[in-house]
């Protein structure tokens, strides 16, 4: 309301420009603190990197690992392929009293079965590693990580993009090693309408035992997973003859697998890639959260080989979306 | 299982034992006094070939320039046939099995002795050593360095192309049928042994550097120690009816330098000198490895420098540029390689020649391997001396600890009689990566 005095007037009106004024600019400036408190950590903690050895692979996900996270890698050790524990867990406990890293970076099996006989509750996130939960002890919490597994769910999922009738895969499985990796299939199965005949083996005997009662299942595909157990030659040998004899299609684990005969094969892409997922975990639990409350990953990144050959023996028309999708085609 | 800061300090420490030997390597050359070792021969009686004593009658040193062009062509021989040794690396790395997801050794062999191998180092990582060769010559053009002789021909003082054979004798030296008479003195000839020691020491310190995983860059630099040492005996053959025509001493005598008789003189020299020998820059390109059906498959380059002093056989003199192809490839615990490159001399082209190295590293332990190889070379320009050498090779090498490796291996020549030959040629060897 303006009033008659024109110098209170315009002084109320310069108290009211005034206070608009400041209002926006506190606000902003209250985001822009909050945005920056969320994004910047008050201080990088320390991480020490453990190798199981200096291949490759490896180092692409240490290398993953330093850009999905800020956190200060203070030294790295390597274990040379170093398979004997002791000798293992010697560094582990080293790397502990002398490093005294806020969280350890596993990379690779070896360097997780340091971790996971050494009692601390140092937490540790793994990469690189096949199966985790088979080399994972109870109640070890403080470990957590990124693995190389694929997903069942989408290994179901391009098989039945294959096949779009698909109904039943049968498999064969060492319960100590894949049976975590079954059990998720099954629920995966279920919501894709899909049966999983999903054999467990005591070794490779017992697989090709177990291979042959395949011939009367009925199947439309089978899938090999990622076990010591199935992977003898002779029990890859023995899937791919009754997979050729049943004219069922396997997805396989590997590159060369494909080359030796399954129709498809699907396997992490990236260690780069699985690296920074393990970053990213890492970022989560130095930020506070429990480890035992992040669940490990699988490979988010996957390379599919196609090849045609073999779907052509098996009878199979491969639709174009799945060409179009695989990193390589074997004609 | 050593972390990076204590990594680093081993190869400061590495580095440091480098630098020494370097320093002390790279002390000028420490020659014989009074001249080269390439003119060990050359310089025997004195550096101006055999000289004769003036006889009563006049008659002069007539053999001296025919004995200094011998004994020079032969010691330029010798000394362009001495040649660089070779090394190589051996590098244990990882791969990772998709399969199993557990990491495996790249390759169950550690890497041949004398040929190059198709592996590189890696990214960032150094590998560095030592390698010690020891070189005994014993050959020349098929002869024994500790039996070489030669017959010197009188002059033909009466320019009547008789060279010393007098008519309707030996004609096969009279092609164009007799010349006319000639002085019966032109029939004396001189008789040159030479027992010749020629060895070799050479300590190759090398390093190499992972730019990637498939490229390394690194240098070779030799410290060389040469022996060089002739002994020679001169005698005069009395072909001519007219005895003492020819004689080292006047009136005839002793000798005063201690040979064996009246007709005879000897002489001696030689001496050492080491010094560094000719540095090599070197790259590697590794284009395929563990192929399933394909060999592993790298080209190196390297460009060796003059930096050894030629004169005194640390080095050959030229600068040389070598490309060589690498395939490898493991069956079971064998894994053949070959070794195929050319090596281009810039300012002597025709020493220019094709290389070569074929044979097999065979697994017999996870720490030991064995290797053998026949290797040669061949300069399709060559003059017809040292053309095509060919030595086989064999070797083992010991993973000793970690990363270090311990090599050993002999070289035995293949043909005696081409160019100047080794007897045996041992090779020791430790390296270390550091990762």
């Amino acid at each position: 309301m303006l009033s008659r005095d024109g110098r209170h007037k315009n002084g109320s009106f310069r108290r009211r420009i005034s206070c608009a004024a400041v209002l926006p600019y506190a606000l902003l400036l209250t985001a822009v603190t909050l945005i920056a408190t969320a994004s910047t950590p008050c201080h990088a903690e320390n991480v020490v990197v453990l190798l199981s050895a200096n291949a490759p692979a490896y180092r692409d996900a240490v290398k993953g690992f330093e850009k999905s996270t800020h956190h200060k890698v203070i030294a790295t050790y390597d274990l040379k392929g170093e398979r004997d524990p002791g000798a293992a867990k010697k560094v582990f406990e080293k790397i502990l009293t002398e490093d005294k890293p806020d969280l350890i970076y596993a990379v690779g099996i070896y360097a997780l079965r340091a971790a996971v006989q050494t009692k601390t509750s140092t937490p540790v996130v793994y990469s690189m590693v096949l199966n985790p939960p088979s080399i994972l002890a109870a109640n070890q919490d403080n470990i957590t990580g990124a693995s190389m597994n694929v997903s069942p769910e989408q290994t179901l999922q391009t098989l039945k993009s294959l096949i779009p009738g698909l109904q039943r895969v049968g498999t064969i499985y060492a319960n100590d090693t894949t049976g975590f990796l079954i059990r998720e299939a099954q629920q995966a199965a279920e919501k894709l309408g899909i049966t999983l005949l999903a054999k467990p083996i005591d070794g490779p005997g017992d697989a090709i035992k177990a291979i042959n009662e395949f011939k009367d299942a009925k199947l439309d595909a089978l899938w090999l997973v990622p076990d010591n157990a199935c992977l003898a030659p002779r029990v890859v040998e023995r899937l791919l003859d009754v997979s050729y004899r049943l004219k069922v299609p396997v997805v396989g684990i590997s590159k060369s697998q494909a080359q030796l005969g399954t129709t498809l094969s699907l396997c992490f892409a990236s260690s780069e890639d699985i690296g920074q997922q393990a970053g990213e975990l890492a970022n989560l639990i130095l930020s506070g959260k429990d480890a035992a409350s992040v669940p490990f990953t699988m490979a988010r990144k996957t390379s599919l080989v196609v090849n045609l050959r073999a779907a052509k023996k098996m009878g199979i028309s491969v639709p174009e979306s799945i060409i179009a999708q695989a990193d390589e085609v074997i004609r | 299982m050593r972390s990076t800061i204590s990594g680093k300090y081993t190869a400061r420490v590495w580095l440091g034992a480098v630098a020494i030997a370097v320093t002390v390597g790279a002390a000028s050359p420490k020659a014989r006094a009074g001249g080269d070792l390439r003119d060990v021969i050359k310089d025997l009686y004195g550096g101006d070939g055999i000289r004769l004593a003036v006889s009563a009658g006049g008659h002069d040193a007539h053999f001296t320039d025919e004995a200094a062009d011998a004994l020079s062509g032969l010691s330029e021989a010798v000394s362009s046939n001495i040649g660089g040794t070779s090394t190589s690396s051996a590098v244990v790395g990882f791969i990772l099995d998709l399969e199993t997801g557990l990491p495996v050794r790249t390759t169950g062999s550690l890497g041949p002795i004398f040929a190059e191998s198709a592996t590189t180092v890696g990214k960032g990582n150094i590998n560095i050593g030592m390698t010690y060769s020891r070189i005994e010559y014993k050959y020349f053009e098929g002869n024994k360095l500790d039996d070489l002789s030669f017959r010197l021909k009188h002059p033909d003082v009466a320019g009547n192309g008789g060279f010393g054979v007098p008519d309707g004798m030996l004609a096969p030296f009279q092609p164009f049928g007799p010349m006319g008479p000639t002085f019966d003195f032109e029939l004396d000839e001189i008789l040159v042994d030479i027992d010749l020691e020629l060895d070799q020491d050479v300590a190759e310190l090398f390093a190499e550097y992972g730019i990637n995983d498939q490229w390394d860059v690194g240098v070779i630099l030799p410290i060389v120690h040469t022996h060089a040492e002739a002994h020679a005996t001169a005698s005069i053959i009395d072909n001519s009816p007219i005895n003492d025509v020819h004689n080292f001493h006047e009136p005839p005598g002793p000798d005063p330098d201690g040979g064996p008789d009246f007709d005879a003189r000897t002489s001696q020299t030689g001496g050492d000198a080491t010094g560094i020998g000719d540095i090599a820059l070197r790259t590697k390109y590794n284009f395929l490895r563990g192929d399933e059906d394909l060999p592993d498959f790298a080209v190196a380059g390297q460009i060796i420098l003059p930096t050894g002093d030629e004169s005194n056989l640390l080095g050959t003199g030229h600068t040389r540029l070598q490309v060589v192809a690498i395939l490898a490839k493991a069956f079971g615990n064998f894994k053949p390689h070959l070794n195929l490159g050319y090596e281009l001399v810039a300012d002597e082209t025709s020493l220019s020649n094709i290389r070569y190295a074929v044979g097999t590293e065979y697994s017999i332990h996870e720490r030991v391997t064995l290797s053998a190889d026949i290797l040669g070379r061949w300069e399709h320009s060559g003059d017809g001396v040292g053309d095509s050498p060919v030595d086989v090779g064999f070797g083992a090498k010991v993973n000793i600890f970690e990363t270090t490796h311990l090599k050993a291996g002999v070289a035995f020549p293949l043909n005696h009689d081409d160019g100047l030959r080794p007897g045996k040629t041992f090779v020791f060897g430790i390296e270390h990566l550091i990762q």
